[in-house]
């Protein structure tokens, strides 16, 4: 009987031919079909190739479906994607069993196999350079923090740039101005340095800004991290899964005879990994932890925006939220008086200006109830009391 | 020595792959020939009746003549997380379309797409004015005092506030796969369901103060989350086996394009509706507050008749079923079907059964 490492080897040699063939069929199919199709890129490009094919599929779905609409383009994509994903978990299945068969052959017993894997590929994931890599110096993150943020404000810094006077020289750092020239030219070696000093002038509001904005940042940078260490949880509880579910299978006497089938276990037990690994309290603290340092940062950013576009000119998002609501409150109140209005009158409700034409009423509609309110003496036809959209309005109850 | 767990045959994988590439392939020709006005979805006739800002009532256009049209007409609501069209998919995939030939009069609100602009929209706005709005239209336009409420998920439970607030214009009240307890489990040793888990620790005071709306695309994403894997490769994986047969890939793409079609959530309403109801449970409480008035299930007296899917994994049974400890109506009928979510909506079981349930009922409760 043939031992686990050669069966594995042999399974490496599946992969490798099934990605091969895989390939090469794309290809040749490919080249007979009516599809436009580039030149071979493939060649000499093994074991590189899911990722060449991938570009390449990608390529050509712009030319396959310009002529169609978004879904048909979104759906091949998706496809494209997926089918990959696919080859790469085959990939990732083979390479694990190549390294556990030879514990296997060794007599080794099963869990203490697993468990080993599964401790490596841990400690894969966790060194501490692949940790220190997201940890970066002050500096550092400094300079990133500012890259971002002048991706926002750049617009109304350029805005300011060209308006003249002192109030430019002030925020922009033109010649007459040594702080804020400091400010605006040198910020991304010395910042850190500059924001301890005592605020001054105009600049002050903003460096506070700044200050607070890149605290936020740092915080939602290790919220990340943090989240990307749970992460890395679930991917273990991934494997776990489907070995386990694998080993069941040839232990009951059934193991996976079709790349399908590889696929359909996979895909259901490392669901069923994952889901273990979100329900657990560490992770879901991550999460939330991710989300609201996001947010918080998000809102540090909207004030630092808007101090450039209130610069600028350009109405901020808080005054466009405010006029929001003023335009909101004034709707209720409209439609309360509305409201109070076809009570004591008996009128129909009024409807905004219908997108599309006015239905024919239902038989007999409207003409029962109103009739009782006309015993009343209340009835009156009610014309023109739109909502206060100011659009044309419509009477959508049915015209008596 | 035990068999090894793989045992892909080189010749039996190639050939397998080959025939996978091959339906890529002529799929990828009949994908092709589709545009989107091939995917339409919520396609039986209707008619804009009535709006309120973006909401707007639609009329179905009755299938059965006016006399054998029942005279009290059925309103629904839907959630406002995706769209409504998912009770109109297909002509053979349709909730509404089957109502219709049994001769229910429908009418179906369509939230819209919140903007920004309507970031402040509470969740009072939606019960009070929009569904009230379309109640009253409703009325007015056949003569009656009185319709009946249909509400679908979400929409569901915004019917059961508004029954309970507005109880004398509603004279039976569906809701289906809706939550009522939001922290519901059949037994301590079932855990809850995983948007639960999520929604418990959301900071939704943030998440509004920084974002106004919610996008449709993060709800999505956390829905996706659920079963990354099956949802995001197995589905297509499965989809290159229909893909030759064109009205299999329609199927599968009204589907999609349903699914992906959500719309952002209004800030305000978002933030209650996570606070209030996923978070801190209020509304079996009798403690949800919408404009200044206490929403009170035991204020529901007409008859309620309420439909839940057994494997659903949203809104698990329980969820919905708790409804019965706290309606105050005398005549409560619970439904349950053998089907998950959406299965609701998609299922033959659903498509021949569904309907006939709620016209069955709404016709016994005529009176």
């Amino acid at each position: 009987m043939t031992t686990w490492s050669e069966q594995a080897e042999t399974m490496m040699r599946v992969w490798t031919d099934a990605q091969r063939q895989f390939m090469g069929n794309w290809y040749a199919t490919m080249q007979s079909g009516a599809m436009p199709m580039m030149a071979n890129p493939f060649a000499g490009m093994y074991p590189d190739a899911l990722d060449q094919w991938r570009k390449l599929a990608n390529q050509n779905m712009d030319m396959w479906f310009s002529q169609t609409g978004p879904l048909s383009q979104d759906m091949s994509r998706q496809l494209f994607a997926s089918q990959a994903m696919m080859m790469r978990l085959m990939e990732m299945t083979t390479q694990a069993w190549r390294i556990m068969a030879p514990r296997l052959d060794a007599g080794e017993s099963w869990p203490q196999v697993l468990s080993n894997y599964m401790e490596q590929m841990r400690e894969q994931m966790m060194t501490p350079a692949r940790i220190a890599q997201t940890f970066q110096s002050t500096n550092e993150l400094w300079g990133l923090y500012f890259e971002q943020i002048q991706l926002l404000t750049r617009p109304y810094v350029d805005a300011l740039r060209r308006t003249p006077g002192s109030l430019n020289d002030m925020m922009t750092g033109g010649e007459h101005s040594a702080l804020t020239d400091l400010y605006w030219t040198a910020y991304q070696e010395t910042f850190g340095r500059l924001v301890n000093t005592p605020g001054v002038g105009l600049t002050r509001e903003l460096q506070q800004k700044l200050l607070e904005g890149f605290g936020a940042w740092t915080e939602y940078r290790r919220a990340v991290v943090e989240y990307q260490i749970a992460l890395s949880g679930a991917w273990e509880k991934i494997y776990e899964q489907v070995l386990q579910e694998m080993m069941k299978r040839a232990e009951n006497g059934t193991p996976i005879e079709t790349i399908g089938d590889l696929i359909r276990l996979w895909t259901s037990a490392a669901d069923r990994g994952l889901e273990q690994v979100f329900r657990a309290q560490d992770y879901v603290d991550a999460q939330n932890n991710m989300v609201n340092a996001s947010m918080r940062y998000r809102i540090h950013e909207q004030q630092i925006v808007e101090t450039f576009m209130q610069g600028s000119y350009v109405p901020t998002r808080s005054e466009v939220d405010e006029a929001h609501r003023n335009i909101y409150q004034l709707r209720r109140e409209v439609r309360a008086l509305k409201k109070t209005i076809r009570q004591l009158t008996g009128n129909a409700v009024t409807s905004d200006n219908v997108a599309e034409e006015a239905a024919p009423a239902p038989s007999g509609g409207g003409r029962r109830r109103r009739a009782s309110r006309a015993s009343n003496g209340q009835v009156n036809a009610e014309q023109g009391e739109g909502e206060a959209s100011g659009q044309a309005e419509s009477e959508a109850a049915p015209a008596e | 020595m035990q068999a090894f767990p793989i045992q892909i045959k080189p010749d039996e994988a190639a050939k397998e792959l080959a025939e996978m590439n091959k339906k890529v392939v002529r799929g990828l020709q009949t994908l092709s020939s589709l545009t989107n006005d091939d995917v339409q979805v919520g396609t039986a006739p209707k008619t804009a009746v009535f709006q309120l800002d973006k909401m707007v009532l639609y009329r179905h256009t009755p299938v059965v003549d006016e006399k054998d049209l029942f005279p009290i007409p059925v309103l629904i609501s839907y959630a406002l997380v995706n769209r409504p069209s998912v009770a109109d998919l297909q002509e053979n995939r349709s909730l509404i379309r089957n109502l219709l030939k049994l001769g229910i009069d429908v009418y179906l609100i369509d939230w819209g797409y919140p903007t920004r602009a309507d970031r402040w929209l509470t969740m009072g706005d939606y019960v009070n004015s929009y569904i009230d709005g379309c109640v009253d239209y409703m009325c007015d336009a056949h003569g009656l005092d009185q319709i009946n409420l249909l509400g679908i998920c979400q929409g569901g439970t915004m019917s059961l506030c508004y029954t309970s607030l507005h109880p004398e214009k509603i004279k039976n009240l569906i809701v289906m796969v809706t939550p009522v307890d939001f922290h519901a489990r059949t037994n301590e040793e079932v855990v809850p369901p995983m948007l639960n888990t999520w929604g418990a620790g959301l900071d939704a005071d943030l998440m509004i103060d920084a974002m106004g709306n919610v996008p449709g695309d993060v709800m999505n994403f956390g829905f996706l989350m659920l079963q990354p894997f099956n949802l995001n490769i197995q589905k297509y994986t499965d989809m290159v086996d229909i893909m030759e047969d064109q009205d299999k890939l329609l199927n599968f793409l009204r589907m999609e394009e349903w699914i992906f079609d959500s719309p952002d959530q209004a800030g305000e309403m978002f933030r209650q509706f996570i606070k209030d109801f996923f978070q801190q449970n209020k509304l079996i409480k009798g403690e949800v507050e919408l404009d200044g008035q206490r929403v009170n299930l035991q204020n529901i007296k007409q008859p309620v008749l309420n439909i839940y899917a057994e494997k659903d994994h949203l809104v698990p049974p329980p969820c919905s079923q708790a409804l019965r400890h706290y309606v105050g109506a005398e005549d409560y009928t619970e439904k349950e079907f053998p089907v998950g979510h959406i299965g609701m909506y998609v299922s033959g079981k659903a498509q021949r059964d569904l309907a006939p349930t709620i016209a069955d009922w709404i016709r016994a409760h005529a009176e």
